[in-house]
């Protein structure tokens, strides 16, 4: 197969990198850019760089944050002896937008899955502990997905955290089945919350 | 054969058939189907009864074929194989040429059109035109009872195939079993990958992580073991006077025989039965993790058949194995019929050698008024008669003979 030239060759290849985007995607983004102008390429590649600058885990929680402290753990209004672990900043996110917690995130970065390597060490959970033995902390809230691998991390947090001196609870199970918490609607995350049962 | 494949379009079309006059009998079933690129059947359309269905042909002209059109059409997967490309006559380089089934299935509730399209790599299905987000969503508009010459060796064989029996029937009863199902082997797999690892060092982080997936495997496994004990239960009351209906003599008793032995007490619940679970996988950790994997659980759960009191895995001649497989299945299409909307379609593939005439006889009037049936046959006159069948259709090469036969 004839190649394009090597800038083109270039950005396809990263693009093609990305999730989601094969060749037939990466030729139609390149051609896009190509076709418009200057400003538009110049803009997508700045805020480009300012992603990896500008955006950093926020060292408390792990959240996306523009500085040592994402908003929510630089927030003093916000409940900080109440911590809901989420899997990532997404869910983070999606439980923000319900407004139905005014405490504090912890994000693990995942989920266990010894199958695909992802072992204790892989996932924000040093962190967590830590947190949890400073002794401002009352209440973990366990939200990771109703998957297999969501409720095994639930239970593995719960034994560590047991040690710990807090109530541990894990979200109710009104949210379909193997399903994602980034996608479920703001009123089922409140019912999730309201509905939380220790372990 | 180029003329056949232009004439494709038309067999890939929804079958209508809403002009038809619905029949009286309130039962789901299927009211029309279109076959098209499929295996040896270029394109075929056929309006069965509601009753009692024979397809005759002789062997390698596509009888069998259309039963599993019709399989994969109402369930998304062929009872045959798993490498469904196969089943893909390809005509030509033209890849986009695909297999494809469409079926129209008439319910009390309604009309609703399944289409199951084949291509290279690719398993499309359909449902009412729109794209179905998973396969098992087909489950909630049909279910299959299926009968293969190879069922004669469904209790001599090895349990993985008693259980897909089991898995197969009770997924089709209720998505919840669908849904423990799938999160017990997840948390199995996951489990065994731990232990593996833990075969070869590291012992205590692998005993944390094995043990946080025992709780989700413990919920869903006791999920899976009482259902499996209840419809073993069903089964058995069910399975005498209908085994004595098909000419069978002496008593058949089915049992569940479950891997972790459980006391099935009327109430005993789900959440206590998880709980022992949990608590044995705990105390035989140390033994798994010197296995490498999981050696007991639901993933090993057995099904006992004894025939006048003996244990039918170990004696019993191909005719008494074929009929009692015969009757344990018309026993789960009637359990199915039973417990949902949509009543289940019984398909049996040549069910009938091995059998004298009497028994084969017995067979097709115990299916008389129930469930609707697709049976395949050589003729029907080495079945019993014609006149059991509410319709005879021939098929040759992979198309309908000019004369319906048999009639
Ligand atoms: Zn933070």
């Amino acid at each position: 197969m004839a190649n394009f030239p090597e800038p083109i060759e270039n950005l396809l290849e990263q693009f093609i990198r990305l999730p989601g985007i094969g060749r037939r995607g990466a030729e139609r983004l390149v051609t896009h850019l190509l076709n418009t102008d200057a400003d538009q390429a110049d803009r997508l590649a700045g805020a480009l760089a300012r992603l990896k600058t500008d955006i950093r885990p926020c060292t408390r929680c792990g959240n996306w944050a523009e500085s040592e402290l994402c908003r929510i753990c630089d927030d003093p209004r916000r409940d900080a002896a109440r911590i809901c672990v989420v899997e990532n900043p997404v869910d983070l996110y999606a439980f923000e937008s319900s407004g139905a917690f005014d405490g504090v995130y912890h994000v693990l970065g995942g989920t266990l899955s010894p199958l695909r390597g992802i072992t204790p060490d892989e996932l924000n959970i040093d962190g967590l502990e830590r947190r949890a033995r400073t002794g401002d902390v009352t209440e973990v809230i366990i939200a990771t997905s109703p998957t297999v691998e969501g409720d095994a991390t639930a239970h593995y947090l719960a034994q560590i955290l047991a040690q710990a001196g807090v109530e541990v609870a894990r979200i109710g199970m009104g949210l379909p089945l193997g399903s994602s918490l980034g996608y479920a609607d703001a009123g089922t995350l409140k019912l999730a919350l309201e509905g939380r049962r220790k372990i | 054969m180029t003329s056949l494949a232009q004439e494709s379009p038309a067999a890939d079309a929804p079958p209508d058939s809403r002009d038809e006059a619905t029949s009286s009998d309130s039962r789901s079933r299927v009211a029309e189907i279109a076959v098209s690129h499929f295996r040896n059947i270029a394109s075929l359309r056929w309006k069965p009864a509601p009753g009692l269905n024979l397809i005759v042909g002789d062997n390698g002209q596509g009888k069998t074929n259309l039963l599993e059109a019709i399989h994969l059409s109402l369930l998304g997967r062929s009872f045959r194989t798993r490498r469904e490309e196969d089943c893909i006559a390809w005509s030509g380089a033209d890849d986009s040429e695909l297999a494809s089934v469409t079926t129209q299935i008439d319910r009390p509730s309604g009309p609703r059109v399944h289409r199951v399209a084949l291509g290279r790599g690719l398993k499309r299905a359909f449902i009412d035109g729109v794209l179905a987000p998973r396969l098992a969503s087909l489950f909630e508009g049909a279910a299959v009872v299926t009968f293969t010459p190879d069922d004669v060796d469904l209790f001599r064989g090895a349990p993985a195939r008693r259980r897909r029996f089991l898995d197969q029937d009770l997924c089709q009863g209720s998505p919840v079993y669908l849904d423990s199902l799938q999160r017990y082997h997840k948390a199995l797999k996951q489990i065994n990958a731990v232990l593996k690892r833990a075969r070869h060092g590291s012992a205590s982080d692998a005993l944390a992580q094995a043990e946080a997936f025992y709780p989700p495997l413990a919920e869903a496994g006791a999920s899976l073991m009482l259902s499996r004990a209840r419809y073993l239960a069903d089964m058995h009351e069910q399975l005498g006077p209908t085994f004595e209906n098909l000419g069978g003599t002496a008593t058949l008793e089915l049992c569940f025989d479950p891997s972790l032995k459980f006391e099935a007490r009327g109430a005993m619940s789900a959440a206590d039965l998880a709980a022992s679970i949990a608590v044995r996988l705990d105390e035989q950790h140390t033994e798994s993790a010197r296995q490498g994997m999981l050696a007991f659980g639901p993933h090993r759960d057995d099904v006992r058949i004894r025939l006048g009191g003996r244990d039918l895995s170990r004696f019993g001649s191909q005719g008494q194995h074929r009929l009692v497989a015969l009757a344990v299945k018309l026993v789960a299409a009637e359990l199915l019929d039973r417990g949902r909307s949509t009543a289940p379609v019984l398909i049996l593939d040549d069910f009938g050698s091995e059998l004298d005439a009497e028994r084969r006889r017995a067979v097709l009037s115990n299916l008389r008024g129930r469930v609707q049936t697709f049976v395949t046959g050589t003729c029907a006159e080495e079945l019993g008669s014609a006149d059991l069948f509410d319709e005879v259709r021939r098929i040759d090469s992979g198309r309908w003979a000019g004369d319906p036969g048999g009639r």
